[in-house]
C-alpha cells in the first residue's frame, strides 16, 4: 500500500517504514564481480557468516554477464584456481574465457566457500550506527529490506555502498569530472579463426588501425565510434577448425557520459547495441575470416571503467604506477599499465601528464603511447622519474597495492576491493583489470575476517599477519 | 633442438607476456613485443598467456 506520501513542491516525502531484518552476517560483501567473488570466497573459508549480495543474475560481473572474458593480470590464490576450474570443463585458454561456463564455475566456488548468496538485489543504502557500517539496505522483488553485518566489503565497482555511507569519493577526472569511455561488448558467432589467425591482415594491422581510419574516410563506417579494436577474445569449448568460432569484440565505446547516471546509462546501452549493430557488418565484411559471422548478443552490463573511488586511507598515485611502487602493506600488485579510454575521443591513452620537479612529463610505465600519441611524441615520454632518453628506466617490478587503499578514512567495519579502489584518476585506469580485482578481493575479505578474529576494526588489524595469510593461501 | 616461440601474428601490446617470461626474454617497443630467440628457452608460458594469441612455436630443423 503506498499511502502516506507528502507531495511538496519541491518533492515527494516518503513515509518512513520499518524493514525487515533478513539476515545478519559476520561479512556482507557488496557486488559479486570478480573483486565480490575473491571477497566472498575468502572471508567464507576463515569462517565468517557470509553473505554476498548482487544485483545481476550471476556472478562474475563483467567477466561474465558484461561479456569482457579476459581475466588478464596476476594469477594466484583464489583466482588461479578459478583459472585451473575453468580449464577442467575447457572454458578457459590464454586468458580467453567462456562466460557461460564461468558463471557456473563461479557459482560452485562460492557454494563450496559456504558463502550465503543473494542474487537481483540492489544495495540501495547503508546502515550506519556511531561511525560504524552494520549493514545495507537492499530492494529486489522481495521489497526493501535490510541485512546486517560486522563487517562489510564494498566491491560494488561504483563505491555504491562507501557512498551511502557518507564517505568521501572521488568522480572521474579531477579537471573536469569526465569519465573513462564506456564499452558495450558484443559476441559474434560463425567465424573461421584460423583464415583471420594466419591472415596477413591481423599480422600487419593487429589493432585494426589502418583499416578503421580508411573505412571512416572512404564512409564504410559512419564515424570514428574507436580507433582501433581494444581485444578480442577466441571463446574455448567450441567446435575448432570448422568455421564455427565464436569471438568476443571490445571496439564500442560511449563517451561524454556520467556511468552513475540511469539516463546516462540508457543512452550508453542503446548506443552500445546501435554500435554492435554497425562494427558486426563491418567486420562480416572486411575482416578475413569472418565472412560468415552473425552477431550473437551484446553484454547485458555495460563496461564502466571508472566513476567513483572511494577515498582511503592512501590514494594510490598516477606515479607509483610508473615506478613500480613497492608499500610495505602490500596486498596485491599489478602488473597493467595506464590504460585510459579516451573521455574526449576515441583511442586509448597509456601515458600520465604529471609535474615532476617542477617541469611538465608525459610518463609511461613501459614506452608504449597507446592510440593517443603524447605532444611529446612517444620517444619523449618520461619514466616515473620524469627521465628521458638513454637515463630513460622503465618499471622493472609490478605495481604494489597497499591495504590502505582499501580502507576508507573515516568509516569503520568497511572496506572497499575492485575498480573503486582508493587511487588517483589515472592510477585507477591501471589497476582495474579482472584479476587485479578478485586479487584485491581476496585480500580485503581475508583482512575482514582477520579484523573479526582479533576483534579491531579493519585499520587497526596487523597487516604483517595479513600479508602472511594471504601468502600462505597464494601458495 | 629446442621448440621456440615467436610473436608474429599481431600483437596488440598488452604486454601480459614480458612479466611472465622466467628468463626475461621479451621486450617491447613500438611495434610490440618480442622474443629474444637466444634466450628463449621454449617453455610456452607467453603463448599460453597470449590473450590475442600472436605466439607461435617454431620448430627448428632438426
Amino acid at each position: 500500500m503506498s499511502t502516506g506520501f507528502i507531495i511538496e513542491p519541491d518533492g515527494i516525502v516518503e513515509p518512513s517504514k520499518k524493514l525487515a531484518v533478513i539476515g545478519k552476517y559476520d561479512v556482507i560483501v557488496a557486488g559479486g564481480g570478480p573483486a565480490g567473488f575473491g571477497a566472498a570466497v575468502a572471508a567464507a573459508r576463515k569462517g565468517c557468516r557470509t553473505l554476498l549480495i548482487e544485483r545481476e543474475s550471476a556472478l562474475g560481473g563483467l567477466s561474465t554477464v558484461g561479456l569482457v572474458p579476459i581475466p588478464m593480470d596476476m594469477l594466484c590464490g583464489i583466482g588461479l584456481e578459478m583459472i585451473r576450474n575453468l580449464e577442467a570443463v575447457n572454458a578457459h585458454w590464454h586468458r580467453n574465457s567462456d562466460p557461460e561456463k564461468h558463471k557456473l564455475i563461479l557459482d560452485r566456488m562460492l557454494k563450496e566457500s559456504g558463502s550465503d548468496l543473494l542474487l537481483t538485489a540492489q544495495i540501495v543504502d547503508a546502515i550506519v550506527k556511531d561511525n560504524r557500517i552494520c549493514g545495507v539496505v537492499i530492494e529486489s522483488k522481495s521489497g526493501r529490506q535490510a541485512v546486517l553485518a560486522d563487517r562489510v566489503i564494498d566491491c560494488t565497482g561504483d563505491a555504491d555502498v562507501a557512498h551511502f555511507a557518507g564517505c568521501e569519493c572521488f568522480e572521474g577526472r579531477p579537471e573536469d569530472g569526465k569519465h573513462q569511455a564506456c564499452s558495450l561488448d558484443f559476441r559474434l558467432g560463425g567465424a573461421d579463426w584460423d583464415k583471420y589467425l594466419e591472415s596477413d591482415f591481423k599480422k600487419n594491422d593487429p589493432v585494426w588501425i589502418d583499416l578503421i581510419q580508411k573505412a571512416v574516410d572512404n564512409g564504410d563506417l559512419p564515424y570514428m565510434i574507436e580507433n582501433h579494436v581494444n581485444w578480442i577474445t577466441h571463446v574455448p569449448g567450441r567446435p575448432q577448425h570448422c568455421g564455427k568460432d565464436e569471438i568476443c569484440f571490445c571496439i564500442s565505446h560511449s563517451r561524454n557520459c556520467d556511468p552513475l547516471s540511469a539516463r546516462d546509462l540508457t543512452r550508453m546501452y542503446q548506443e552500445g547495441r546501435e554500435q554492435a549493430d554497425i562494427f558486426s557488418r563491418f567486420i562480416r565484411k572486411f575482416i578475413p575470416g569472418f565472412e560468415n559471422s552473425y552477431l550473437i548478443d551484446t553484454g547485458m552490463l555495460l563496461g564502466v571503467r571508472e566513476s567513483r573511488r572511494m577515498v582511503g586511507e592512501y590514494v594510490l598515485k598516477t606515479l607509483d604506477f610508473a615506478r613500480g611502487q613497492q608499500f610495505d602493506d602490500a596486498i596485491a600488485s599489478t602488473s597493467h599499465h595506464y590504460d585510459l579510454h579516451n573521455p574526449d575521443g576515441p583511442g586509448n591513452i597509456k601515458w600520465a601528464k604529471e609535474i615532476i620537479n617542477g617541469k611538465v612529463c608525459y610518463v609511461s610505465s613501459h614506452g608504449h603511447p597507446g592510440s593517443w600519441m603524447p605532444p611529446c611524441g612517444a620517444e619523449n615520454m618520461t619514466d616515473g622519474w620524469g627521465r628521458t632518453g638513454a637515463d630513460r628506466q622503465f618499471r622493472t617490478t609490478p605495481c604494489d597495492i597497499p591495504y590502505r587503499t582499501l580502507v576508507p578514512v573515516k568509516l569503520d567495519n568497511l572496506l572497499v576491493a575492485g575498480r573503486c579502489l582508493s587511487s588517483e584518476f589515472m592510477a585507477q585506469a591501471a589497476s582495474r583489470l579482472i584479476m587485479t580485482c578478485l586479487n584485491m578481493g581476496q585480500a580485503a575479505g581475508t583482512a575482514a575476517a582477520q579484523s573479526l578474529k582479533e576483534q579491531v576494526v579493519p585499520r587497526k588489524i596487523d597487516v604483517k599477519a595479513l600479508q602472511a595469510t594471504l601468502k600462505a593461501d597464494r601458495a | 633442438m629446442k621448440t621456440k616461440y615467436i610473436i608474429d601474428r599481431g600483437c596488440t601490446s598488452c604486454d601480459e607476456c614480458r612479466w611472465l617470461c622466467p628468463v626475461k626474454a621479451i621486450s617491447m617497443d613500438l611495434q610490440g613485443a618480442h622474443i629474444d630467440p637466444e634466450k628463449c628457452i621454449g617453455c610456452g608460458v607467453c603463448m599460453n598467456n597470449c590473450p590475442s594469441e600472436a605466439i607461435r612455436p617454431v620448430n627448428p630443423e632438426k
